[in-house]
């Protein structure tokens, strides 16, 4: 049996549908219902839904062998966990955004609204630009408009939602995609069928 | 070490001491003296060697206002102890103490293992190998012994990556199997083929140096001797089945050079034994003697027995209509490795298996 954690949302309906063509579907995922893990013993699978910050928890604690995440949670998180294959799917850049016309006055801290504190300090300690974090959960666009800060770091895929917030891109800091992580000691036991799920993903991509 | 299903927190301990027993009678059989050592030691020891240890050290004032620390690891400290040119063989079985950086917790870590220091090269490797291979076993259950040689890697990309930063992207490439990372690196294309060739090594230890033969140009020769004297002796002694050659584990290049090895149990998510050949920690204490040692992490194993399913066998295999002979095989490779199987014709309810797998994935 092999577990993989998806994530819920758009990316883990895409990865799942490129994992049921190569032979690892599960009917009952395809249901309309609300379970959260789900398993097919005839094709040794089980897949279980987490939300797409959270599967590189699961996997690097062995919860589940593998899963797919996005580069810009690995990089913010840095679990202990293999990365075998990009997956080129839910390709976009993890961007500093600041509204139209900001200019960085370098008198005081840059305050810089968040969800991926980590990077953000590592990339302002790399330029000795001094920071102070805003951590935030969601809709970040907001942060500069209410005045809460004066850039955000977050990711971008369009750049439709930063322009309609009156936003742009002024530094783009890394690229990110999907990943195919797996657990380093399940990678040891369950090597072979890891493989064979890889080469079908890597065949697909 | 056998161990009765549905073991509970006391049984656990009493697991914990058996085995505890069995790997110091082990080190004993082979002329290694227990080494003690102190909890409480001067921070100054430890604060220019910070990178060596990946977790933070506990601090605290003593009476004279003097900076200590609680004991954060057991080899540094083997190291500062030992006489330069002295021929050092210790086991030892102690806690140590550290903060973890991510969440800041402390954690008291029980660490048994031991340090072969001095002597010449070839045979220290070879038995401390061999000993922590014997450690995997006396746990018990399913393991794997992951081998590399980090003088591969440094003979690979001398002269070639001086960049401090690149060489941490090779490293980091490497050990987290990414090939396609590779493409970015700023290296002769020829050194790039040969990393992908470390990060997707084969699994089997026979056909890993195979393929590090192929890319060898002359340079590697030393390093990959090595690697297949070490294996060579595993197998010998009956671990054919469990020993890798793998280079995702390799150690922080500062500290640690040649083998570097790591070992997992089937079910534990981490490593729960790792060690390697550490001279340059060795050289930066002052000391010109090599050494060579492993950790075993009893701790990482207390969530297995804890978690550990009811279940009726560790594997189901779903066998379908694949003749006898090649069922029989199967079920004995796997009963070789430590499993309990049940071969059936195809997956049922109602019976608890570890997991199930299908024959064709016994195949490798």
């Amino acid at each position: 049996m092999i577990s993989i954690a998806l994530p819920k949302g758009r990316l883990g309906n895409s990865v799942y549908s490129r994992l049921a063509a190569i032979g690892y579907g599960c009917p009952e995922m395809e249901e309309d219902n609300r379970k959260l893990v789900f398993e097919d013993a005839g094709k040794g699978v089980r897949y279980i839904l987490v939300k797409p910050s959270d599967v590189a928890v699961y996997v690097e604690h062995g919860a589940a062998d593998v899963g797919i995440v996005g580069y810009d949670v690995l990089l913010e998180t840095d679990p202990d966990v293999f990365e075998l294959l990009d997956l080129n799917i839910g390709v976009c850049s993890v961007c500093v955004a600041a509204p139209v016309g900001f200019t960085d006055t370098r008198q005081a801290p840059l305050r810089v609204a968040t969800k991926y504190p980590r990077t953000a300090k590592s990339h302002y300690a790399g330029k000795n630009r001094a920071i102070e974090i805003i951590p935030l959960h969601g809709s970040i666009e907001l942060a500069p408009i209410v005045g809460l800060s004066d850039v955000i770091v977050d990711i971008v895929e369009t750049g439709t939602t930063l322009k309609e917030n009156g936003l742009e891109v002024t530094e783009r800091i890394v690229g990110s995609s999907a990943r195919f992580i797996a657990n380093k000691s399940s990678y040891q036991f369950k090597r072979a069928s890891i493989e064979a799920m890889l080469a079908g993903l890597e065949a697909e991509a | 070490m056998a161990r009765e299903r549905g073991d509970t927190m006391t049984e656990y301990v009493e697991w914990e001491d058996r085995v505890t027993h069995a790997l110091t009678d082990l080190y004993r059989s082979y002329g290694y003296g227990r080494y003690r050592m102190e909890k409480f030691e001067p921070y100054e020891l430890y604060s220019e060697h910070k990178n060596y240890l990946k977790s933070s050290v506990i601090t605290f004032p003593d009476s004279s206002g003097r900076l200590m620390a609680l004991r954060p690891d057991v080899t540094m400290s083997v190291v500062r102890a030992v006489a330069p040119d002295e021929e050092l063989k210790v086991y030892y079985s102690e806690n140590v103490f550290r903060q973890e950086r991510d969440t800041q917790e402390y954690r008291e870590i029980r660490q048994i293992g031991l340090e072969y220091i001095g002597g010449e090269t070839g045979y220290p490797e070879a038995e401390t190998l061999l000993l922590a291979a014997r450690s995997l076993e006396c746990i018990g259950g399913p393991f794997a012994l992951c081998i590399s040689n980090m003088d591969l890697v440094a003979t690979m990309t001398a002269g070639h990556t001086q960049d401090p930063e690149v060489m941490k992207r090779v490293l980091q490439a490497i050990r987290r199997r990414r090939p396609h990372t590779l493409k970015d690196l700023p290296v002769p294309e020829d050194i790039r083929e040969k990393l992908r060739t470390l990060v997707t090594l084969p699994g089997r230890a026979e056909d890993a140096v195979a393929a590090l033969r192929r890319m060898d140009d002359g340079s590697l020769t030393p390093p990959i001797d090595e690697l297949e004297t070490v294996t060579g002796v595993l197998e010998e002694a009956g671990f054919g089945e469990q020993i890798r050659v793998d280079f995702s584990i390799l150690n922080d290049t500062d500290y640690y050079n040649g083998i570097s090895f790591a070992g997992y149990m089937d079910g534990v998510p981490k490593a729960v034994l790792s060690g390697g050949r550490y001279d340059s920690l060795m050289h930066r204490f002052g000391k010109p003697q090599g050494g060579i040692g492993f950790a075993v992490y009893l701790g990482e194993l207390e969530r297995r027995l804890r978690t550990r399913p009811e279940t009726d066998a560790d594997i189901l295999l779903v066998c379908g209509s694949a003749p006898v002979s090649e069922i029989l095989s199967a079920v004995r490779k796997l009963t070789e490795e430590g499993y309990t199987v049940r071969a059936c014709r195809q997956a049922s309810e109602g019976f608890a298996a570890g997991r199930v797998i299908r024959l064709e994935e016994v195949a490798e």
